[in-house]
């Protein structure tokens, strides 16, 4: 190999080093600050904002004062009617669910329905008749004919509408809410997040 | 070779025209707004800190709203765009009790907001908690 061939390796090998110099260290962002990534689904602060919007209609109507303190709910039905597969929903509920139980205005039950499940209030009922463990403590410690009984039912939908043009093609996204009433089947509140339109030009 | 006479007056004649679409496209997007004379009179006073001022210019709160829900605290700024163009902003409440502390809440976060130019919009947020007595509202560009 002569010396203008070692050279041009030399240069090659060292511009291909080049690229891996200037990517950018990963860094901390505020996750819906300026920096955020606006995406053409939903994104991150989108949910954020769906689960603020809904908390505040359903504080707002005031259909919870009705009840007494606190209300206990159960999280029924949780479905994604768009297109896209990863929506995380438990993202919104649990923002909801946080924002509602404070003060001790709405506790959710955790042995039944679809969100925040826990299955151990249900499996530890039998360990009463388990010798392994001390009997007394089973019995005051578990489910005996003690698990509350929720007054309310949440139930949610995320639903999407799509359109386009020659020109552009628009996705809508709505998070639909509501709540029933155990007790007699009656919807007592309903309500819409705010609306997240994504426009993308060019289809 | 120096420009003539005729080449600035063409010059300043198209840069004329320019100014003049740019302004009237501007407001092409511009809304007209209606509403009851002297409405919503129980504004509370409230102080502020401008530290964009270019930003105040298109986005501005020019009363603020108190209230209760549900026995929690409940403020409504209410915003105008009083420029000629459409502002993109973003916007967060924060929440804190009668000893001035911050409480923890969800609801720290910036929301996204387009406002067309000469618009009026509402900024409302309830308290996460019922020992909210105080808040801070902060408007901020969103460029994204």
């Amino acid at each position: 190999m002569n010396a203008a061939a070692r050279l041009i390796l030399t240069i090659v090998a060292a511009s291909s080093l080049i690229p891996a110099a200037c990517n950018a260290p990963p860094k901390r962002i505020d996750p819906t600050g300026p920096e955020a990534i606006t995406t053409r689904h939903l994104d991150y602060s989108d949910l954020r904002e769906w689960s603020d919007s809904l908390t505040q209609e359903m504080l707002i109507d005031g259909f919870l004062d009705q009840y007494p303190k606190p209300t206990i709910m159960q999280v029924s039905n949780v479905e994604n009617k768009t297109s896209i597969a990863d929506i995380n929903t438990e993202m919104v509920l649990g923002r909801i669910r946080s924002n509602l139980r404070k003060d001790n205005r709405v506790r959710f039950v955790a042995t039944l329905g679809t969100d925040a499940i826990d299955n151990s209030v249900r499996e530890n009922t039998q360990l009463p008749n388990d010798p392994m463990f001390n009997k007394e403590q089973a019995i005051e410690r578990t489910a005996q004919g003690t698990a509350t009984v929720p007054m309310l039912s949440v139930n949610t939908q995320i639903l999407s509408a799509y359109e386009r043009n020659s020109r552009a093609s628009q996705s809508n996204y709505e998070m639909r809410m509501w709540v029933v009433d155990l007790k007699n089947g009656e919807t007592v509140w309903e309500g819409f997040s705010n609306t997240v339109a994504k426009l993308q030009k060019g289809g | 070779m120096q420009p003539t006479q005729t080449d600035r007056s063409s010059w300043l004649a198209t840069l004329l025209v320019a100014t003049s679409l740019a302004l009237v496209c501007g407001s092409c997007t511009s809304s007209n707004v209606y509403e009851t004379e002297n409405a919503r009179p129980n504004a509370i006073e409230f102080k502020s800190k401008i530290s964009n001022s270019s930003l105040k210019d298109k986005i501005d709160v020019v009363s603020v709203y108190v209230g209760q829900a549900s026995g929690l605290l409940r403020v409504q700024a209410n915003v105008v765009n009083g420029s000629d163009y459409n502002a993109r902003y973003m916007y967060k409440v924060t929440w804190y009790d009668g000893q001035g502390l911050k409480l923890p809440a969800n609801s720290d976060f910036w929301t996204r907001r387009e406002m067309n130019a000469g618009g009026k919009d509402e900024i409302a947020a309830i308290a996460p908690s019922g020992k909210a007595a105080d808040w801070r509202l902060e408007i901020r560009p969103w460029d994204n």
